[in-house]
């Protein structure tokens, strides 16, 4: 439909910027470094620089999922080591949802 | 090459909810989470089969010089022998085989991971207040005989630990692992 701006998984559309601050909420809890989350950006190293343990990443992913309305394949996931990684993963998942 | 993994059991109550919706399976295949639920002590067994895992990643991960990656599924564990204190297995991630041995205590879980199957490994925990670091160089330094002041420990662009021995990069086996109260290290003794 010509024009229209629909939106399936009922979320406004969200800039590089609002998804970075969304995963910055979710990464939070489980970084072990606080200090780092100062400089969030697409190059935050989850492992290295948050020292999130890797146990952990799985609950981001989970979380990921649970506040993007979005399913992460494990090919995915095997990508999602960085803030931008996940951004992207993320603009992709909602584009194909967007989609169908 | 080999690599190791200690878990601090306590920190993994505080850390993570196992039995959280979706957990068990983004990290174990189908016949992995049958054995961890028809488990007597599936708490352990969670923590047993993701040390195999994470201890065959580094060792493959050294092996290769691959780039990370995060695909815990993707390396399928199986468990040959299990007593109260001790475990051994395999864990296979596409053609490749490592063998693992994992020592079961109630504060802990520690896997060492070979691609040899009768590989000599000498492992050391220690309560994360001690220095890992000075305890493996000076380990090292007795069997090379070497002065531990000629050694120190680099990372890569990997971020894969490396031993510099009076300034040279020196070809060894041997992996690090830190987890809330504990850290230990494995090394092989191929060489020695």
């Amino acid at each position: 439909m010509e024009g229209e701006d629909v939106q399936f998984n009922n979320l406004p559309k969200m800039n590089n910027n609002e998804i970075l601050e969304k995963l910055k909420t979710i990464v939070t809890p489980y970084a072990q470094q606080k200090s780092a989350l100062s400089e969030f950006n697409d190059n935050t190293d989850f492992i290295n620089d948050l020292q999130v343990n890797s146990a952990n990443l799985v609950d981001v992913v989970l979380d990921v999922e649970d506040e993007f309305n979005i399913e992460i394949d494990n090919e995915s996931m095997d990508g999602m080591l960085t803030a931008g990684d996940a951004r992207q993963i993320i603009q992709r998942k909602l584009a194909e949802s967007d989609r169908q | 090459m080999i690599g190791n993994d200690i878990i601090d059991l306590e920190a993994t109550r505080r850390e993570s909810n196992w039995r959280r919706k979706g957990f068990l399976e983004k990290i174990f295949t189908k016949e992995e989470r049958e054995i961890i639920l028809h488990s007597s002590y599936p708490e352990q067994q969670v923590w047993l089969l993701w040390s195999m895992k994470e201890a065959a990643y580094k060792a493959h991960q050294r092996n290769f010089h691959l780039p990370r990656h995060y695909s815990p599924k993707s390396y399928i564990c199986t468990v040959n022998s299990s007593e109260e204190i001790k475990a051994s297995g395999k864990v296979q991630y596409g053609e490749w085989i490592y063998y693992t041995k994992t020592i079961l205590r109630p504060e802990y879980i520690h896997t060492t991971a070979s691609f040899c199957k009768e590989e000599k490994i000498i492992s050391t925990i220690l309560p994360s207040s001690e220095d890992l670091k000075k305890h493996f160089i000076s380990q090292y330094a007795s069997l090379t005989n070497s002065c531990i002041s000629t050694i120190s420990l680099t990372k890569d662009s990997r971020y894969i630990p490396k031993i510099i021995s009076g300034n040279q990069p020196v070809k060894c086996s041997f992996s690090l692992s830190h987890h809330a109260s504990f850290s230990a290290y494995a090394l092989a003794l191929t060489n020695y």
